[in-house]
């Protein structure tokens, strides 16, 4: 029976929000670009992709689900890489993930939401694609006063919202898959212009694992999770598994509702390396109105994830001020709004300048999107490697949920994620263009962290503190 | 031999150690009580789950002597680069509401703990005739952000000078407010 001191140490969420925060933004422009390229160029190919990409997060999560629940700790990636692999990796790992994925990942989301305007919205079909960019800088711009006024934005609709999004995505995909088709279509998906051989199902790997990478996002909220050794696994598996059959859905709707006419014979751009499919889906499967609904959901979806980006990091940014790890700038707070602006405009510029410089180019978004796949993917695997060191370490610490067959799903999922690394570029994107882009930060920020570390913080680079000084160190 | 669950404090637990309280009760996961700078406060922590991001603030509430009519009084800096003097708005409430608006603004220790003090909201009620008054204050630090992009999360703590500014300003609000 449950004491009173239990209950108290109950946690504050529950695993309705969990689970919301695992499925995410599926319908994020970013994604829904990906999708559907993927689709237009791979057909069944990229479906195969996305059931590799599903198996490798299946056992990803499995090993997620086993740091998460063993290591309970609000620091999360960096944690889970610091207890077997020591700080300096930890450190590097999570800085790539905090400056890289909001980088790249926000550059694209603020590039493509300009992109998709462009051909949702009728008043705006004049603007020319290298103008786009004002579009998804304006709206960074406006998030960016709307916080600095301290105006809270979706309130506390989070779960409601996930689940509309979740839902347009499958609504339309099931009625694209009912309803009568005009086009041609060779199998469920299409045909692949890619090719047909392994290869080419691993080369769209890379693009199909972008639809999943995020979903371990639900282990920061451990501390205030209740009973999060059961409910951080479930979300995952359960979130997973959502956003698989919302993406599969999605893509043979439209593959069936929109042909994938060749718009340049010179260059071969078909309708599927454009945004333009997604306003004639709506079109297909709901007149104006699922033309409309559609955009104003991509629109919203996009707005939120750079909503987040400004709303989170500047106050991230004011707590490693006030610990003294940043410079002081960023703990002034506006003297009547008491917002963090420095760490507002920070956030706005990052993405804002990008995606000024790559001017609505669909090419360099997708290499900004590999680029961040590249370090998600390079976090897990110090993920795998860690928890699998931890595991043979310390084999007697309590783990409320061990990953089966140990150290297999560390094993398959990492060699799978080097694989998908090694194969990241899909046909009209060369591996130089992404590697430079992921290395070249990599060891700036590997070399960076060398420094703080040895000179600054003065701790040894390989040193591993043990779960409890861990867990201590969060206490302190 | 097993070892024992890891358990990672929750915000709540976090901030309850940042402030040092004399005493402590928990009274439920998301809120406690404790004595700040000699006065019993309530600590409760609100989540708000946004889009791709979870933010865990926390609210610190002091009650105080028993106030007249229902009043609600906000408080706020004035200034656009440096935070000016604290002013008091009245929301809701006739005369008692505006006497208890100066007695605030002009409360000398009140402005200069707010001066250190990193709040986001700070109000001041009466919510029915004869009841209590009490003043919360919405911290920025004791705080926690659980974000998707990137997938991380961390506490923001509350620093040596925002517990001695709180519990400043928790006392110079009993002095303020010590009749009605």
């Amino acid at each position: 029976m449950a004491t009173k001191q239990d209950v108290l140490k109950q946690g504050v969420i529950g695993f309705p929000t969990a689970l919301a925060t695992a499925v995410g933004l599926i319908i994020a422009s970013s994604v829904l670009l990906t999708a559907t390229q993927g689709f237009g160029a791979g057909g069944g190919v990229f479906a195969w992709a996305i059931l590799i990409a599903f198996v490798l997060m299946l056992f990803q999560v499995m090993v997620f689900s086993e740091a998460g629940t063993t290591l309970p700790l609000a620091g999360s990636v960096y944690d889970y890489i610091n207890a077997g692999l020591g700080r300096w990796l930890a450190v590097t790992g999570t800085i790539m993930a905090y400056l890289v994925v909001h980088l790249f990942a926000g550059t694209a989301e603020t590039a493509a939401i300009g992109l998709f305007a462009n051909v949702n919205f009728g008043f705006m079909e004049g603007m020319a694609v290298e103008d786009t960019w004002v579009v998804g800088v304006g709206l960074v711009v406006l998030f960016g006063v709307v916080n600095v006024l301290g105006v809270e934005l979706y309130g506390a609709f989070e779960v409601v919202l996930t689940a509309v999004m979740w839902a347009t995505l499958v609504l339309f995909g099931i009625i694209g898959l009912l309803k009568a088709s005009d086009v041609e279509l060779s199998g469920w998906f299409g045909q692949s212009f890619v090719g047909t051989d392994l290869e080419a199902v691993l080369t769209l790997t890379g693009l199909a694992m972008f639809l999943f990478v995020g979903v371990e996002y639900v282990t920061p909220l451990a501390t205030e999770l209740r009973d999060a050794s059961r409910n951080i696994p479930r979300a995952m598996f359960i979130g997973l598994i959502a956003v698989a059959l919302a993406i599969f859905v999605y893509g043979g709707g439209i593959t069936r509702q929109v042909s994938n006419d060749v718009l340049d014979p010179a260059t071969g751009l078909a309708k599927f390396d454009t945004p333009l499919p997604i306003p004639e889906f709506g079109d297909a499967i709901m007149g104006t109105f699922g033309r409309y609904w559609l955009a104003i959901a991509v629109l919203f979806a996009g707005a939120a994830t750079v909503s987040t980006l400004i709303a989170g990091i500047p106050r991230i940014l004011y707590g490693m001020a006030k610990d003294g790890v940043i410079p002081k700038a960023f703990a002034y707070l506006h003297p009547r709004f008491k917002t963090p602006v420095v760490g507002i405009l920070v956030a706005v510029l990052i993405p804002s300048i990008y995606a000024v410089i790559i001017k609505g180019d669909i090419d360099s978004i997708l290499v900004l999107i590999l680029a961040g796949v590249c370090a998600w993917l390079f976090g897990y695997i110090l993920v795998n490697v860690s928890m699998t060191i931890l595991r043979l370490r310390r084999p007697e610490l309590t783990r409320p949920y061990r990953m089966p067959l140990f150290p297999l799903p560390a094993v398959i999922a990492s060699a799978g994620m080097l694989v998908t690394i090694w194969y990241i570029a899909p046909p009209g994107i060369t591996r130089g263009e992404v590697y430079v882009r992921f290395f070249v930060i990599l060891a700036i920020v590997a070399a960076l962290a060398a420094l703080q570390l040895v000179f600054v913080a003065k701790k040894p680079l390989f040193a591993r503190p043990t779960p409890e000084e861990l867990a201590r160190e969060e206490s302190s | 031999m097993v070892a024992a669950r890891l358990r990672a404090p929750s915000v709540l637990d976090r901030v309850l150690t940042d402030l040092e309280p004399d005493a402590v009760e928990r009274l439920a996961p998301d809120r406690a009580r404790c004595s700040i700078g000699g006065h019993r406060c309530g600590v409760v922590a609100t989540v708000r789950s946004k889009m791709l991001l979870t933010l865990v603030t926390t609210s610190v509430t002091v009650d105080g002597a028993a106030g007249i009519a229902t009043s609600e009084v906000r408080l706020a800096h004035r200034g656009q680069l440096r935070r000016g003097s604290l002013t008091a708005r009245v929301r809701r409430g006739g005369d008692d509401a505006h006497a208890m608006a100066d007695r605030v603004a002009s409360n000398d220790g009140i402005q200069r703990a707010c001066q250190h003090l990193d709040f986001t909201r700070f109000w001041l009620h009466v919510p029915t005739p004869g009841a209590p008054w009490r003043a919360t204050v919405a911290l920025m630090g004791g705080s926690y952000v659980a974000t998707r992009v990137p997938p991380s999360g961390r506490y923001i703590s509350l620093d040596a000078e925002q517990r001695r500014a709180l519990a400043d300003l928790v006392g110079a609000l009993h002095v303020a407010l010590a009749t009605p």
